[in-house]
């Protein structure tokens, strides 16, 4: 078994289906802004008095009129297939990032609090993000965007499995 | 109200009553700029024969109000201290819950035989000290709390009850005068020296008026400008050695690591200072590994320094040797870890495309800081058109000798208790991670890594600095290090 190199297998479950919703929407804001400045971009390239600055504006305005549309179209798909999570009996493993790859494991036993966060749009789509904290800085691990429903199944099955394990957690 | 009498019935101590003594120091050290400023302002206002007196009296008042309000009483169970003159205080902490005592004394304190005692309980704010005891009572409150020996009542006047205290164990380490070669190398320290200059000097800012710097700037241009450099650096050097050696000795000054049994099980203890000494005691249980630093010019003599990794505790990475030896220092963490091979084992390289990448990253600044120079040269005229090229030629020398470096010193190992991680391109740093103290992975690809076949592995702890990264490491041995060092956590995603 050990002959062949391991690879760290695909976390089992997915993300809510209303997580690309969810994500398109905040991109929209996000975009709306953007091309807001954009517009304020091409009236001072237009009106105000041209030098070598004019051709900067235009190009900050095109960028800030791109940028926002990956994340309007492709991106919430490609996130939907990358992002996986699962809760075992014996760690949590997320795996996240859309051009990045990030896969995070942190066993139960040195689970310190399992906290639960919903914000007012997530609310509106019924979503919740499940945080996980151990005793280091750099070890938290959050489930973003789950079912209401199974965000509460997790939360209460990780406050029953940390709970149960003994020691600091350090 | 508390009973003037030192020991009161249910067993409270008083402070020692030289705190008296040392209170004032400590609080004219502490608060001179405004007490300076006070005493100007006031002096200005009433007379200096008024302000002075007015002002020492005060200090002296303010000196006494800790030893009046406070006491401290060790129960079987916990250690109690009352405090504060309006806000009566009342903090407990369980004698379990003890996990570090240490002694500060500094030189008042130790001209008045006295010492300061903190007391960690592994809780981050809070914490408990006794700004002082006599230097034996102290001593008997450490036993008390770190090797459960609840005899803390004051010792009984006279030689008849006097008990020898138990000859001191064996030393893992003690300084070694010679260590004080590897002081001036240290640039850091340079750095640190001369920023206390620069602060110094800028109180004196008439001294830099217009005028005189343009007549020292004529002065310069006159003169040889080689010359005068060179006089600078031996000026310089001659200055720097004996700083660098006297502040390395007046810091570590009879520094020694012994290991004693605390009640739950073994701890280090280390004493160092010259004129501010200080006593640490670490409880072994606590330590989850070591950090083995060579830096740059210490390094290529021949020195490394010692930190070792601890959980809590205020801080978590405590300096264990300054700049000694590598032999020494290799052996006293092989000692701390309990594991030779912790110290000793080759790590494995991180191969081809950690190599390239090395080698593109430095070739980059390279390339940006010519590109600059470029743009320097042609938009301004004070700038010879040979700067860009010379970048070029000095750049790129520099820039092959540290990527070279920091391939060769990027590496991981497993031992049979540890992770190690070697980084660092002018410092080479050698972590030890126990694998106990591993509380999570990360494994990061950003989009270049994804190409080389690269990951960052990063172990979370809550040891040190809270983190062990691996960089640029062959995702497929990522995988199987997290594999082997935590088999329990990670064989359930491992395919």
């Amino acid at each position: 078994m050990t002959q062949r190199p391991l690879a760290l297998r695909e976390p089992a479950r997915r993300v809510s289906v209303r997580a690309p919703a969810y994500w398109r929407v905040q991109a929209a804001v996000g975009a709306a802004v953007a091309w807001a400045l954009a517009a304020v971009a091409v009236v001072v390239a237009v009106a105000a008095t041209h030098g070598w600055w004019t051709p900067l504006l235009w190009i900050a305005a095109a960028v800030l009129v791109l940028a926002p549309i990956a994340a309007l179209t492709v991106v919430p798909a490609i996130r939907f297939r990358v992002h996986r999570w699962e809760v075992t009996e014996i760690a949590v493993h997320v795996r996240y990032g859309w051009i990045s790859r990030t896969d995070e494991i942190v066993p139960l036993s040195r689970v310190q609090t399992v906290d639960s966060t919903v914000g007012p749009l997530m609310r509106a789509f019924g979503l919740r993000t499940v945080t996980v904290q151990t005793a280091s800085s750099h070890g938290t691990v959050a489930i973003a965007c789950l079912d209401d429903a199974v965000a509460t199944e997790v939360v209460a099955h990780l406050v029953a499995v940390t709970s149960a394990s003994a020691g600091d957690a350090t | 109200m508390t009973s003037p009498s030192p020991a009161a019935p249910e067993g409270w101590q008083r402070l020692d009553p030289r705190t008296l003594g040392t209170q004032p120091f400590s609080i004219a050290v502490r608060a001179a700029i405004p007490a300076l400023a006070g005493v100007i302002g006031f002096g200005q206002a009433i007379g200096f024969g008024y302000a002075i007196p007015i002002m020492l009296v005060g200090v002296v008042v303010a000196g006494a109000i800790p030893w009046a309000t406070t006491t401290y009483r060790v129960t079987p169970t916990h250690l109690e201290i009352r405090r504060g003159l309006l806000n009566r205080q009342t903090v407990t902490a369980r004698l379990d819950r003890v996990r570090s005592v240490d002694l500060e004394a500094d030189v008042f304190h130790r001209v008045l035989g006295v010492t300061k005692v903190s007391v960690g309980t592994g809780v981050d704010e809070g914490g408990l000290s006794l700004d002082s005891l006599g230097v034996q009572a102290a001593e008997r409150l450490r036993a008390a709390l770190l090797h459960g020996e609840h005899d803390v009542s004051p010792a009984p006047q006279g030689s008849a009850g006097y008990v020898p205290p138990p000859p001191a164990p064996p030393a893992i380490v003690g300084l070694d005068w010679s260590w004080v070669r590897f002081a001036p190398l240290n640039i850091a320290n340079l750095a640190v020296v001369l920023g206390a200059i620069g602060a110094l000097a800028s109180q004196f800012d008439t001294l830099f008026e217009g005028e005189r710097i343009e007549a020292a700037w004529h002065w310069l241009r006159d003169t040889d400008i080689p010359l005068v450099l060179a006089l600078v650096v031996v000026g310089g050097l001659v200055l720097w050695v004996p700083v660098a050696c006297v502040g390395y000795l007046v810091r570590w000054f009879g520094l020694s690591v012994t290991r004693e049994q605390g009640k739950e099980g073994p701890t280090l203890r280390r004493v160092y200072g010259l004129l501010t000494q200080r006593a640490t005691t670490i409880e072994e249980a606590k330590i989850r590994g070591t950090v083995v630093r060579r830096r740059a010019l210490v390094g290529l003599a021949g020195g490394a320094e010692l930190c070792v990794l601890t959980i809590g505790l205020e801080r978590n990475e405590t300096h264990l040797l300054p700049s000694a030896p590598r032999a020494v220092v290799d052996a006293t963490a092989a000692d701390v870890l309990g594991e030779a091979a912790a110290v000793t084992a080759p790590t494995v390289p991180h191969g081809w495309n950690a190599r390239r990448r090395a080698h593109l990253r430095n070739l980059r600044a390279v390339l940006y800081g010519t590109t600059g120079a470029a743009i320097a040269a042609w938009r301004l005229d004070a700038v010879t058109g040979w700067l860009p090229l010379g970048v070029l030629v000095i750049g790129l020398p520099i820039a092959f000798v540290l990527a070279e470096l920091r391939y060769h010193r990027l590496g991981h190992a497993l031992t049979e208790r540890y992770l190690i991680s070697g980084t660092g391109t002018t410092t080479a740093a050698r972590t030890a991670l126990e694998l106990d103290g591993i509380i999570g992975w990360r494994i990061h690809q950003s989009l270049f890594d994804r190409r080389l076949g690269l990951a960052q592995l990063t172990a979370t702890t809550a040891a040190g600095s809270e983190r062990v990264v691996v960089p640029d490491v062959p995702l497929d041995e990522a995988i199987a290090l997290v594999g082997r060092a935590t088999p329990a956590m990670a064989a359930e995603f491992l395919q």
